[in-house]
């Protein structure tokens, strides 16, 4: 039995705004493969007309893993990472992937199903940790559900005056809706073994599956890990989530009522005809005011969801390759504040770059402690893979995805994999490593 | 043909030769019920002025745009300036008449406006970019569980939505929400600089605030102090006296009501009672981390005017009790606690005139009460309302800004030290540029630092009464400054720059002054912050630590968030973004 891989693969496909990468290990006996992702949310450029786009992928992953897959990770439950594995009716790309018979599935622990299943129950007469948890999980259900009432409220809006704002909720919402639950109850059971559900500092279970490569889970945090707990009581604590869930439950609940959008309040005092002279300036600028706090509403979600992401760290001998999935500051925060994984980030050679190149996704503190970062020629220069699609997401220069001064950045302190740069042909862009 | 577009003349049931009229209103919301299930309304007194459909008026106009279903609902055309609402019991009946949700919003808002109007003693415009003298309210605005003023729509919107047992909940019906908005929507016209990102109190102050008007504004109703009294009243109608302490009416009375208001509105954004009454005075709370949020300082300080209410309460009911020894009749304590949550809600909007214009804090706040207090009311021996505000904001950790008078309040200007060369009072009184050119003359005795832009944003001639008949005429102007510096010319100014922070970035610094002119065109106070302030280094770091240094949204966007994150308490640092 090989002990430690001698060189490995990576592959970054090109699913337009969406992640899918395989990690190819090569041991002696064989090599052993690691798909992490797999989702879109919309197809590459020029590609968008290919049929069923996601089963060539798939069917492109079980070619390139020769049939049979070690471990599937799903960062996190957004639909342009996990959209692959939907698996309708043993159809679609899920069915592709189901059959490469991963021995293992690893996943955030805001997707365990006990805990889910625990977070149903009623919360009276619980208290501190196990109350939090289920609040937490309770709201990302109701981040979901509300998620997709925000897309139809998009599908209302009006007016090149609302475009903008219609765009974001429609992508936002469609992105953040529980649709992708097919694809989430084939991720929990197409693994051989149990599926793992990890936070920061838990075994990965790969243990015995990879051998020679250490795995370290950096993020996310526990709800007991999160430094905000260590400065409250735990009746504060308590009180603090108590609060959040009420307000995600009301969206929730929003979202749940049959006809909230479309049954009109008062059916007997609705105005026919155009609005009323002295209403048409205010209903404009309401109209773009609503959609606008909808909007942000549903930024906050997505913010939310982003950061249940797994970051996975996979150390192998001097090499150090790190996917932090979507992990925003909220989930960084916690690695980068503990001196063990300060000095294992430091040493990244391959960093998946966070959220497609967004602006909040990639710390200044992480970038700056890259020490593999450099010019072009510099020996063990990091490498880095983005994979993106310009003008989705975000509505500014200063918020467009991916953010142009971390493209620059990258690009002048990194060898940069950009799946925008795959022709036409290509369905991956491939990076071999020896180890 | 001309006939035809000239609108009829409305048919004014009311007198012209009254210049106000009583309409009914919710006391505070559909939950909040009279005996025996009944509808609990009261009366706010609002101009009586001429009204079209809506109701809209001179200063407010209903729009009941939904703008989530795309649809207007017609209001009553004829004779909208009848309260038809005087006599219905039928809650059921109130909350199924979008009519009647109509005239509520109306009422409230333009009661609030009136309240505003008579402590300032001047008309209070709303704070729009264009100049515009009316604001829309829009009752049934969107489907969610929220409401908001807009400077830029220059309207209040209120949401609906269903509530767990999918029955609707209309915000427009809560008499505390309406109030709530309409408060942010005139401070936002005093201090249009407060919505602005600065320092933690500055933050807290304005849902803080707008709380503490709603707060007052539902309590000086004796309706509904009276049901908050219900638990503690005896068969004969009468409070035993040992019910009638600052403690007790905190535990009790208000404790009833913030049961009961709102419950219905959880999510919409935290209940400002439930919070505020549990928190009990300790000098360390200023101070402490614990309160440096800015909802939980905005919590703080409606914490600290609820003391202040009971403890003026309470000193109205003393000599009442030497009299009546053991209780009192509910109606009675109901009528003075009704009397002290009115008097204390002039003071509270009085002593804005007495703030400067930008980065305020809670200590100046102190000051600000103690001097439109006794600048209307000298002598105050009889209830010692100002030792009660100086003693309850201590008791939280909050000294008055002025520390060189004994009293806390604000300490006017030396005498002699100002020229008035080229004024003329008349001027002053009205003129932008004549209060400029005061401040041009008397720039090294305001201390206002000469390099940084000046411009004065308002001029308003006062006239204030007392309750005993004093009438006091003042002129209250405004000046802001603004100067632009890069970060690393902080230093030469004396203000630290936060660590982190790129030697890249533009920084504006604000400082500003209210000053106030006796009716003899004397500077009776400057109250104000210069642009080279200490406070500006404290300001900076809170800035930059809480994450949000630039703010370039709407203020519809920034009042819509301020209410979502009561309750959701987001984590502010700075995120390190690209």
């Amino acid at each position: 039995m090989a002990s430690k891989p001698t060189s490995m693969t990576i592959r970054a496909y090109d699913v337009g705004f969406g992640d899918c990468f395989l990690l190819s290990f090569d041991y002696a006996s064989g090599t052993r493969h690691v798909l992490i992702d797999f989702g879109s949310t919309r197809n590459p450029s020029g590609k968008e007309g290919q049929g069923n786009y996601l089963e060539r992928i798939a069917a492109q992953i079980k070619a390139d893993c020769g049939g049979k897959l070690t471990a599937v990770v799903a960062t996190h439950r957004h639909k342009d990472h996990i959209s692959g594995f939907t698996n309708t009716g043993s159809k679609g790309p899920g069915a592709v992937i189901r059959a490469l018979k991963p021995e293992i599935v690893l996943q955030p622990w805001t997707e365990d199903p006990d805990a889910a299943r625990d977070a149903k129950k009623p919360t009276k007469g619980l208290r501190g940790a196990r109350l939090r948890r289920n609040l937490m999980l309770r709201n990302l259900e109701d981040m979901n559900r509300f998620a997709g009432f925000a897309q139809q409220a998009a599908s209302r809006l009006q007016g090149s005056h609302l475009a903008r704002a219609r765009a974001q909720l429609d992508f936002l919402g469609d992105d953040n809706d529980l649709a992708n639950r097919d694809a989430v109850v084939n991720l929990m059971t197409m693994g051989k073994r149990k599926p793992r559900y990890l936070f920061a500092g838990a075994p990965s279970g790969l243990e015995s599956l990879l051998p020679g490569v250490k795995v370290h889970v950096l993020g996310p945090p526990t709800l007991e890990q999160d430094p905000r707990i260590k400065t409250q009581t735990d009746q504060q604590a308590d009180e603090f989530w108590h609060l959040r869930s009420g307000f995600w439950a009301r969206r929730g609940a929003l979202a749940k009522t049959k006809g909230a959008l479309s049954a009109p309040l008062f059916p007997r005092l609705i105005a026919g005809g155009s609005a009323p002279w002295d209403a048409r300036w205010f209903r404009y600028h309401a109209q773009i005011e609503q959609a606008e706090a909808l909007l942000s509403i549903v930024r906050t979600l997505d913010d939310a969801m982003n950061n249940t992401s797994l970051v996975l760290l996979f150390e192998i001998g001097d090499t150090c390759l790190l996917f932090p999935g979507d992990a925003q500051w909220e989930n960084w925060r916690y690695a980068l504040g503990q001196a063990k994984y300060q000095k294992l980030l430091a040493r990244v050679n391959v960093y998946k770059v966070g959220h497609h190149g967004s602006l909040n996704a990639t710390p200044k503190t992480l970038w700056k402690g890259f020490a593999n970062k450099g010019g072009a020629g510099s020996a063990h220069r990091l490498l880095s893979l983005l994979s993106t699609k310009d003008g989705v997401h975000g509505e500014s220069e200063a918020t467009a995805v991916p953010r142009s001064t971390l493209v620059k950045a990258l690009k002048e302190n990194s060898t940069l994999i950009d799946t925008r740069d795959a022709k036409p042909s290509e369905l991956s862009r491939r990076q071999v490593i020896t180890l | 043909m001309l006939r035809k577009l000239v609108p009829p003349v409305a048919v004014h049931p009311s007198r012209a030769d009254i210049p106000t009229r009583r309409w009914t209103v919710l006391a505070q919301d559909p939950g909040v019920l009279g005996k025996g299930g009944t509808a609990l309304t009261t009366t706010v007194e609002v101009p009586a002025e001429r009204l079209e459909r809506g109701p809209k008026g001179h200063r407010i106009h209903v729009l009941d745009y939904d703008g989530s279903a795309d649809r207007f609902y017609r209001s009553r055309v004829a004779q909208p300036e009848k309260d038809r609402y005087t006599k219905v019991t039928d809650i059921e009946r109130l909350v199924r008449d979008p009519h009647f949700h109509q005239q509520n919003v109306y009422a409230l808002a333009m009661s609030t406006l009136f309240d505003f109007e008579r402590a300032l003693g001047r008309p209070v415009d709303w704070g729009f970019t264009e100049p515009s003298h009316q604001l829309k309210v829009a009752p049934h605005a969107f489907l969610d569980a929220n409401a908001y003023y807009s400077r830029e729509s220059e309207s209040l919107n209120f949401g609906y939505f269903p509530d767990d047992a999918g029955k609707r909940v209309y915000t427009c019906l809560s008499h505390d929400i309406v109030v709530h908005e309409t408060a942010h929507a005139l401070l936002d016209g005093l201090r249009s600089m407060y919505l602005n990102p600065s320092s933690p109190d500055q933050a807290g102050f304005h849902e803080g605030f707008a709380d503490i008007v709603a707060l007052l504004s539902v309590f000086r109703h004796h309706e509904i102090i009276e049901f908050a009294l219900g638990s503690v009243t005896d068969r004969a109608g009468r409070v035993p006296a040992r019910y009638l302490t600052v403690e007790k009416l905190g535990s009790t009375a208000l404790g009833m009501l913030a049961e009961e208001m709102g419950s219905a509105l959880e999510g919409v954004r935290g209940t400002a009672l439930r919070h505020s009454i549990t928190i009990k005075p300790d000098r360390r709370h200023y101070e402490s981390e614990r309160y440096a949020e800015e909802h939980d300082r905005g919590e703080l300080l409606v914490a600290v005017v609820l003391r202040t209410f009971l403890q003026i309460w309470v000193k109205r009911l003393t000599p009442l009790l030497q009299h009546a020894h053991s209780s009192l009749a509910r109606n009675v304590a109901a009528e003075e606690g009704g009397t002290a949550a009115a008097q204390l809600l002039n003071i509270v909007i009085r002593a804005l005139d007495y703030l400067p214009p930008v980065d305020m804090t809670y200590q100046d706040y102190l000051s600000a009460l103690l001097t439109a207090d006794q600048q209307l009311y000298p002598d105050d021996t009889k209830y010692h309302y100002r030792e009660a505000l100086k003693a309850e904001f201590e008791a939280f950790g909050i000294k008055p800004a002025s520390r060189r008078t004994t009293d806390g309040s604000w300490e006017p200007p030396s005498t002699g030290v100002f020229t008035m060369a080229g004024l003329h009072f008349e001027r002053l009184q009205r003129d932008p540029t004549a209060v400029f050119r005061f401040v041009w003359e008397n720039r090294d005795a305001l201390g206002i630092f000469p390099d940084a832009f000046t411009r004065v944003t308002s001029v308003r001639p006062v006239m204030r009464i007392s309750r005993d008949g004093t009438i006091l005429r003042e002129t209250v102007a405004e000046y802001v400054q603004t100067l632009r510096v890069y970060s690393p010319e902080l230093k030469s100014l004396g203000i630290r720059k936060p660590t982190g922070m790129r030697r890249s970035r533009m920084i504006t610094l604000y400082g500003g002054g209210t000053l106030v002119f006796s009716d003899y065109g004397q500077l009776k106070f400057h109250v104000g912050t210069g642009v080279r302030s200490r406070r500006q280094s404290a300001r900076l770091q809170s800035l930059w630590d809480n994450g949000y240094f630039e703010d370039a949204s709407s203020t519809a966007a920034r009042v819509a968030r301020m209410h979502r994150h009561r309750a959701l308490k987001p984590l502010k640092e700075p995120r390190e973004e690209w």
